[in-house]
């Protein structure tokens, strides 16, 4: 379980690793999603939209900005 | 002879059709384990970026001038973050991660890794290494990547 709310943190851009019980209202709410049509990863993101208050706070997503301004940094030392 | 030889076939085309096609519910198994897959490639990922990041912190953030284990700890950060990154790409290429995931959260990382973290991280260290005097031979090598590139060939360029 606590693999699964960090992969969740880190997917959905949370600020905080989402607790037992908002996992499973997600999971259950993704595969109601799912049973519509939708497919997983859509389903996933709504879910996760109505369910976690903290939805996509944070980018993880840039990672090569921040690697490349340390590296920047890095060579001035 | 025939009356023997109907059941048979008929059994065997039954148990073909239902090794070679999913019903619903394993439809949605499989989908679910390819979106379970990405999930954990992405965590995976962000924990060496984590570590490489802190690497580079340490090197840049030194009150004193950092030395040798320094320069050779943001090298071996580097590299895992990168040996990741192949990871993912395998995963990808061998068809073990599900389509949206990868068009939407996979491809975006790749092509930055690509075009910019990659290039910018051997340069950078042969640089340094250079200004050092540290004996350091690591240089972009297309084939040490070349899960990487494929992937980018196949979903990056073309588009």
């Amino acid at each position: 379980m606590a693999d699964l709310a960090h992969s969740l943190k880190i997917k959905y851009g949370l600020l905080n690793s989402p607790s037992e019980e908002k996992i499973k209202l997600w999971r259950e709410k993704t595969e109601s999603y799912i049973s519509t049509g939708i497919n997983a990863e859509e389903a996933g993101a709504k879910a996760a939209q109505a369910v976690f208050s903290d939805y996509e706070s944070i980018k993880y997503a840039a990672q090569a900005d921040t690697i490349t301004a340390l590296l920047a940094e890095a060579k001035k030392r | 002879m025939l009356e023997f030889i109907i059941p048979v076939i008929t059994f065997i085309l039954g148990f073909l059709v239902s090794r070679f096609t999913m019903t619903k519910k394993e439809r949605k198994d499989h989908l679910a384990r390819l979106q379970e897959n990405s999930n954990k490639l992405t965590a995976d990922l962000d924990e060496k970026f984590q570590g490489f990041t802190t690497a580079l912190n340490k090197y840049v953030q030194k009150k004193d001038k950092p030395n040798l284990d320094d320069f050779f700890d943001i090298a071996t950060k580097g590299d895992s973050y990168f040996s990741q990154c192949k990871i993912i790409c395998d995963s990808i290429l061998s068809g073990n991660v599900d389509k949206t995931a990868i068009k939407n959260t996979h491809i975006p990382v790749i092509k930055d890794v690509v075009e910019k973290t990659l290039p910018t991280f051997y340069n950078t260290l042969q640089e340094i290494a250079q200004k050092k005097n540290i004996e350091y031979q690591g240089t972009l090598k297309k084939e040490n990547y070349k899960s990487i590139y494929g992937v980018y060939d196949k979903y990056v360029s073309q588009s």
